[in-house]
């Protein structure tokens, strides 16, 4: 008669063979499941950092000061919050207002989304992760974009959520055209930069996205603005990805290639539009 | 009430490990939280709940990542093996034990990610840019897997799953709080 750690064992063991040859179907609506169940939590963790964040802030006005101006000083920093509260108001209007207004000009063609949280449990995609799934139409292989520009497209989609890859990601490749000089290129992402900063937006920065390929033939200007050209069927033509920086000749004089800085900030993403095909 | 106060460990070392940032000077490693509760069950805990946290800690690495499913449970059981037949040999106490088990998992953990995902061609980060965040991981399991053992060692104690040293005392009638 076997002992009960033998039957765990066993049954663990099978389970993860199951899992291991799983097919990719299976995989996916499991995983699916996964991060629809695991949203709420995400979102209850988001609404606690930022309150905490202000919470912190009102706080430390109060303990870093001296005893006998306390009172006085803790008037000062509810006031100070309140003005923080209502200049962060006024920008989230401003913004919704922006995105309104970039909406209604794409109106028909898109999904607005807000991102509920920010990188993989593993650290080595750099995503976002979106509000709205497959239950919005929303499909793997999408393009993403924010008011100022393209961001990314979408990966795994689940009924409530969607993944995005951002386009500084290593994997991330957009076909793409300069504006003026109509050459064209595949601005590939770098990565994380070493130097960069990891703030309460809860994502690092990242090196500009690099653009290959140019014909050496054509003129390439400095601070040009590279859109997609539409080829390959994931972008739409005409998005703005960002702008050139420094070019260089490759090893090889055949081809160009150049520093690209995303027109998107991917520091900050709150709303993103998918673009729907 | 171990399997509660595991699964409640797992949800939020698996929330807190997406939400937390990664630091670029450490590879945008993210926190090994979820590797460090397992660690915990291998190091102090039974070698059967150390199993089930090991696979239900991959499970929930794989659901919330790229990672094919199963592969990291297959990682955190061989860890959770290899550490659990070294408890006896180290001062499971002590927090530098903690902290190099945490470091040295994390860090071999990320190596066979990163060998595995860039075979397969899943990701495309540089064999620099791995060594960074694999090195990265290190520092990061070092530092959180004494903070995750000192909590749930609170938690398992206060919900009665093990022992308070005081209640070891009385018990037993010995001096184990204060020799410890």
């Amino acid at each position: 008669m076997p002992s009960k750690s033998y039957v765990l064992y066993i049954l663990l063991v099978i389970g993860v063979l199951v899992l291991l040859n799983l097919p990719s179907s299976s995989t996916s609506s499991v995983k699916s499941g996964a991060r629809d169940n695991l949203a709420p939590f995400h979102k209850v963790v988001d609404f606690v950092a930022s309150s905490g964040s202000e919470v912190a802030g009102a706080l430390r006005e109060i303990w870093f000061d001296p005893e006998d101006e306390r009172e006085l000083l803790k008037e000062l920093a509810q006031l100070r919050r309140r003005v923080s509260e209502l200049e962060q108001l006024e920008r989230e209007n401003d913004e919704l207002r922006r995105l309104l207004d970039f909406s209604k000009r794409r109106a028909g063609h898109m999904v607005m989304c807000k991102v509920i949280s920010r990188g993989d449990a593993s650290g080595w995609w750099e995503i976002v992760r979106l509000n709205r799934g497959a239950a919005h139409r929303i499909r793997p292989g999408m393009a993403v974009i924010s008011a100022d520009g393209l961001v990314g497209r979408t990966t795994n989609v689940s009924k409530d959520t969607s993944d995005v890859l951002l386009l500084t990601d290593p994997l991330s490749k957009v076909s793409c055209r300069l504006n003026k000089s109509g050459a064209f290129g595949i601005v590939k992402g770098q990565g994380v930069a070493f130097s960069g900063r990891a703030d309460l937006e809860m994502i690092t920065s990242a090196n500009p996205a690099r653009i290959d390929y140019l014909s050496a033939d054509k003129p390439v200007y400095h601070g040009e603005e590279v859109r997609t050209s539409g080829l390959g069927g994931v972008y739409p033509e005409g998005l703005l990805v960002g702008r050139i920086g420094n070019i260089r000749t490759d090893d090889s004089q055949l081809y160009l290639y150049g520093e690209v800085t995303p027109a998107a900030d991917l520091n900050g993403l709150k709303y993103l539009f998918v673009v729907m095909q | 009430m171990t399997g509660l106060v595991m699964i409640i460990a797992m949800l939020i070392a698996t929330v807190l490990q997406v939400y937390l940032p990664g630091h670029p000077m450490l590879g945008s490693a993210r926190c090994p939280l979820l590797l460090a509760v397992v660690l915990y069950y291998a190091l102090c805990r039974p070698r059967e709940a150390m199993a089930v946290a090991a696979c239900l800690c991959g499970v929930l690495l794989d659901t919330t990542s790229g990672i094919p499913l199963g592969f990291s449970c297959v990682c955190f059981l061989a860890i959770g093996v290899f550490a659990s037949r070294c408890r006896s040999l180290v001062l499971v106490e002590a927090a530098i034990t903690q902290a190099f088990f945490g470091a040295t998992a994390a860090f071999l953990l990320h190596v066979i990610q990163f060998v595995f995902l860039r075979s397969t061609d899943m990701i495309a980060v540089s064999l620099g840019a791995g060594l960074l965040k694999a090195t990265g991981a290190a520092v990061l399991g070092g530092l959180v897997t004494p903070l995750v053992f000192v909590l749930m060692r609170v938690v398992d104690a206060s919900v009665g799953v093990v022992l308070r040293r005081n209640d070891v005392d009385e018990r037993f009638g010995g001096d184990f709080g204060q020799s410890a």
